[in-house]
């Protein structure tokens, strides 16, 4: 098991005891001169809170939509986000920046949604969101036009229903991409796959979402 | 060449999104920022205490000095030598004792006239005490020659 995997088991399980001691500071740092973020979160370990605020405001809105975007629950959303978050605070002891910051957050993220798929026996299918932002991804039409917006509305949900028919797999790394901006290994390495793996299903995702929006555009 | 894996590749690799994408305003929820931020502080802040109470560097060396301070001025107090115990003396210990010792000695009334004192002395010698003679005789020429010292006696 590589040193990233190790220090992403730690950390998603807060229960678990201790296995990995902390080091000192100054090792870490070595460690990761690289990634600033890892720095903060060292730094929050060590009792800054100002570090954590500046983590947490460089990652909420990122992670935010990677949760919406899974969940399609506004307040299935909010819990996964704020257990994600008490994760990163109950493992700040166990953190060892071997991976970006990054990778870390957003390992949790995949893991509590997977936890919480398992707890309710079902993955989010259908269109239960009203995710005005599945919008954004549309081309940009500031035109007001009634037409416009029909349209507009009309891609919308074109793409959410070709989002929602994604196999979960292919939209895990399609969402991971789209909003952790991980490479391509990054994510393989979150999902537990070979980047071939998670290559070919980013490829499938993005080639149906495509033809999903071209279909769309179509007039 | 510009096929389905050199656009796909861009893609990949964010030179060229597959979808433009606006400004996307999707935010978490102020409350749930408060919540966050407030877990979060709190976290470091039960830390604290336990640290410093942990980490209190100066608490042994301090103790160390303390515990040595007082053994020395222990010893130091018991090698001092040891001066003798004045007992306190009060005027009713004195008195007692001498109270004790001294009863009260009534003097002969022939004593207080001379010519009784010798009439007496003489009795004595006729009466064979002759040493009581002597010192009743003796005692009454010290006391006449104290009056002759003393005149204001």
């Amino acid at each position: 098991m590589n040193a990233a995997l190790i220090t992403m088991d730690a950390a998603t399980s807060p229960e678990t005891p201790a296995r990995f001691a902390p080091r000192k500071l100054a090792r870490k740092v070595e460690l990761v001169s690289d990634d600033e973020d890892a720095q903060l979160m060292l730094a929050y370990a060590s009792g800054e809170m100002r570090a954590f605020e500046t983590l947490y405001s460089r990652h909420r809105a990122a992670l935010y939509r990677y949760l919406v975007r899974q969940a399609r629950d506004g307040e299935i959303a909010n819990d996964l986000f704020q257990e994600v978050w008490s994760r990163v605070i109950a493992n700040r002891a166990r953190y060892e920046p071997r991976a970006k910051f990054r990778t870390f957050l957003f390992t949790l993220a995949y893991n509590c949604f997977i936890d919480h798929c398992r707890r309710v026996k079902a993955r989010p299918g259908g269109l239960g969101i009203e995710d005005a932002d599945a919008a954004d991804l549309l081309p940009a039409d500031e035109d007001g036009r009634p037409e416009a917006v029909l349209q507009r509305d009309e891609c919308s949900r074109r793409y959410r229903a070709a989002l929602a028919k994604l196999p979960p797999e292919q939209r895990d790394v399609y969402l991971l991409h789209e909003e952790s901006e991980l490479s391509l290994e990054e994510i393989a390495r979150v999902t537990g796959v070979g980047a071939e793996t998670a290559k070919s299903r980013l490829r499938y995702a993005v080639g149906k979402l495509k033809a999903a929006l071209a279909a769309a555009e179509q007039p | 060449m510009n096929g389905p894996d050199d656009e796909f590749d861009d893609f990949l690799s964010r030179r060229k999104p597959l979808f433009r994408r606006p400004a996307d305003d999707l935010q978490p929820p102020e409350e749930i920022d408060r919540v966050v931020l407030r877990r979060a502080r709190e976290a470091i802040e039960i830390e604290r205490p336990q640290r410093a109470f942990r980490g209190a560097n100066w608490g042994a060396p301090l103790a160390i000095a303390a515990t040595l301070l007082v053994v020395f001025t222990v010893v130091l107090h018991f090698m001092q030598p040891s001066s003798k115990a004045v007992p306190e003396v009060t005027v009713q210990q004195v008195a007692q004792p001498v109270a004790a010792a001294s009863p009260t000695v009534t003097t002969p009334a022939w004593r207080n006239d001379s010519q009784s004192w010798l009439a007496q002395i003489e009795k004595l010698r006729a009466a064979g005490r002759n040493a009581e003679a002597d010192a009743e005789l003796a005692a009454y020429k010290r006391e006449h020659r104290a009056l002759a010292v003393d005149p204001n006696r």
